[in-house]
């Protein structure tokens, strides 16, 4: 529509110069006939330089759609958090900012695209800036949900639901603790292969150096970790998966542990309402540990939802035993973009309980 | 600083008094009694004349039809902008994935049939186009009339913008996937499309069946599936005997099986009254007529 706006205002340009520009000694019918003829030579002139791929307004075009081939987004999650749990004279409340996510992403040709994404929130580990994600992908068929993809790099473990899910769509503001503890930071560096996915079925599984992200690897061991998904209806996901693996003990690097995780997860919708669960066990450096979580979300309003979850992990190595959680909370979209959200933790121990009780106040804003 | 002290009780209660208040702030009675319908371009007629009628039964409902393509709708859908999106597409399945994200279940409704009609100027002289003519000609590939048997004159490519449902549909039936052409101009809406035809002799576009039947200076061409295969016009039984080889379903999407007032509405558009209303406008009905 521009291009045809843009033709009919050089025309009018040039019917008017045309006009200025007649001699004024020419009979009428040698006026009319020389004047439409100019008019065809201009027309024919104005279309060439529109549709000429050297034309300007093409060069503009071409200019565009390479800057469409990459996107920037990302999202802050500035937060207040009040833990019981902290000593005594410790700060007990602060504000901080726990995830501050910049992302590039390019698509230089249909087939290839190249994520980078940056934290330079710090989170809990106040780092100032650490690189999430930096991973190439491979589009069998130039579209991820057509077709398989082939990722290489550092990205995200395949593996069960809340690990691939991004922190910017999650209703709660942490992940559970078993997924905290047993995927320390979600990714790792390998090579992984996906299924179409829009598939009924859908799977993808690869190989990982085992030692997460931003570190090299420590052994020749490389662990396979894989999920698969099936959709059972419109209403209902669900899926299984795995992580085979060693890991080395620090205090004794040459000593090998199994690493060694499998889950099931299972998602259900229904008239906004969702619930979701998921159960992972496994061994970590000599100990058997296992947990569990399950959430209800329902939209009392399209920009309010409640959030119940409940999270349980048992790891051996602690000595307060068995950790259960309840997450209560509630989410209030400000706009298309930004949400605040307002969660209450109360945790419990197996043994010697403590107070740790945990309150966030989280404004997330994505673009 | 430590001087914030909360007890758990506190706490819950704080999240559940500032939430319910949150959600108090949504004017109830307002969402009661008006729907707002967005979505696809090709469906904002024949939204606007269901909108119209249900509104006469229903004196107290207030309902807003708004335009702007299929893909803007289901973007407004997932963001609770709107009650009911109405798309000439299915939802991709990163488009399922946000709504999923929301605690939504799309639920499409099929409200009626398109044929997407290929148009040109009523000068031209071409009478059919097969498929493959169609692909070649908007990827590029053809770009003279003369090259599928018509006069020798360029091609002028018409089509929507991205954000559209039947760019997407088209896209995806005709062009297998394959980018436009460069040169294809993208234009706002299916009525633009139809304005330019009627003023181009060299023009070629596509849009709902609606919008270039009966037009002046318009010619609908035939199309045939493949070459030596009878052509065939989007007419109502084509369509339905599934003959015309660019035909789609219409649908609306709400969030969960339809209900309440919603539902009343889709029931409505379903109905006898609303399914004459679908032919009225230039579509193909999928209900019974009484």
């Amino acid at each position: 529509m521009k291009l045809a706006k843009a033709t009919s205002c050089l025309m009018l340009v040039a019917l008017g110069g045309l006009a200025r520009a007649q001699p004024s000694n020419v009979t009428p019918e040698g006026s009319f006939s020389e004047r439409l003829g100019g008019i065809e030579a201009d027309v024919d002139m104005i279309k060439e330089a529109v549709n000429e791929p050297e034309g300007a307004i093409q060069t503009t075009i071409s200019d565009v759609k390479k800057l469409k081939k990459v996107k920037v987004s990302g999202y802050v999650q500035a937060r207040y958090e009040y833990d019981q749990s902290a000593a005594d004279g410790a700060n007990k409340n602060a504000f901080n900012v726990r995830r501050a996510r910049l992302k590039v992403a390019a698509q230089p040709t249909d087939k290839t695209a190249l994520t980078l994404q940056i934290d330079l929130g710090g989170g809990s580990e106040e780092k100032s800036v650490a690189t999430k994600d930096a991973y190439l992908e491979y589009f069998f068929r130039a579209d991820p949900f057509k077709g398989p993809t082939l990722t290489a790099g550092q990205t995200k473990w395949p593996f069960g639901y809340q690990v691939v899910q991004s922190s910017s769509v999650r209703e709660t503001p942490e992940r559970a603790r078993v997924i905290r503890t047993l995927f320390p930071g979600e990714r790792d560096r390998g090579v992984k292969y996906s299924t179409a996915q829009d598939g009924r079925v859908f799977w993808e599984a690869g190989v990982f150096n085992g030692t997460g992200a931003n570190t090299s690897d420590n052994n020749n061991e490389k662990d396979l970790v894989g999920r698969a998904r099936c959709r059972f209806s419109d209403n209902l996901d669900a899926g299984i998966s795995w992580y085979i693996g060693e890991a080395l003990v620090s205090t004794d690097p040459t000593v090998e542990h199994d690493k060694t995780r499998y889950g099931a997860d299972f998602q259900y919708y229904l008239q906004n309402t969702s619930l979701k669960a998921e159960y992972v066990t496994g061994k970590d450096l000599g100990f058997h540990k296992w947990g569990w979580w399950a959430q209800i979300a329902h939209n009392f309003t399209p920009r309010d939802t409640g959030v119940v979850m409940y999270d349980v992990f048992d790891d051996p190595a602690s000595s307060r035993g068995k950790l259960d959680s309840w997450n209560v909370g509630w989410v209030h979209w400000l706009d298309d973009t930004t949400r605040l959200k307002l969660f209450y933790e109360f945790n419990c121990e197996e043994r010697d309980e403590i107070d740790n009780d945990t309150l966030r106040v989280e404004l997330i804003s994505l673009f | 600083m430590n001087r914030v002290r909360l007890g758990i009780m506190d706490a819950l209660a704080l999240v559940l008094i500032v939430g319910l208040g949150l959600a108090g702030s949504e004017p109830a009675e307002a969402a009661a009694r008006s729907v707002i319908l967005k979505g696809s371009d090709t469906m904002v007629i024949l939204g606007q004349a269901w909108a119209e009628a249900y509104m006469k039964k229903r004196p107290n409902v207030d309902m807003s039809v708004q335009g702007g393509g299929s893909g803007t709708g289901i973007a407004a859908f997932i963001n609770g902008k709107c009650d009911i999106c109405q798309a000439s597409r299915k939802m991709s399945g990163k488009e399922i994935q946000q709504c999923r994200d929301r605690n939504i279940v799309p639920t499409a409704t099929v409200v009626a049939m398109d044929g997407i009609s290929i148009a040109v100027h009523s000068s031209n002289p071409i009478d059919s186009l097969t498929l493959q003519q169609l692909k070649d000609i908007y990827t590029g590939k053809v770009r003279n009339w003369k090259q599928v048997g018509g006069k020798d004159a360029p091609i002028i490519v018409l089509s929507r913008e991205s954000s559209s449902g039947t760019y997407v549909y088209f896209q995806e039936l005709v062009l297998k996937s394959e980018k436009y052409a460069a040169t294809a101009l993208l234009m706002p809406s299916t009525k633009a499309i139809q304005q330019e035809i009627r003023n181009n002799p060299n023009a070629v576009g596509y849009g709902g069946v609606a919008y270039f039947k009966g037009v002046k200076n318009i010619k609908v061409v035939p199309v045939a599936k493949g070459k030596g295969l009878p052509a065939v016009e989007p007419t109502d039984e084509n369509i339905i005997a599934k003959k015309y080889p660019i035909s789609r379903p219409l649908f609306l999407y709400t969030a969960g099986k339809p209900r309440g007032l919603i539902g009343d509405y889709i029931k409505f558009c379903l109905s006898s009254e609303g399914q004459r209303i679908v032919q009225r406008v230039g579509y193909v009905a999928v209900g019974k007529l009484k």
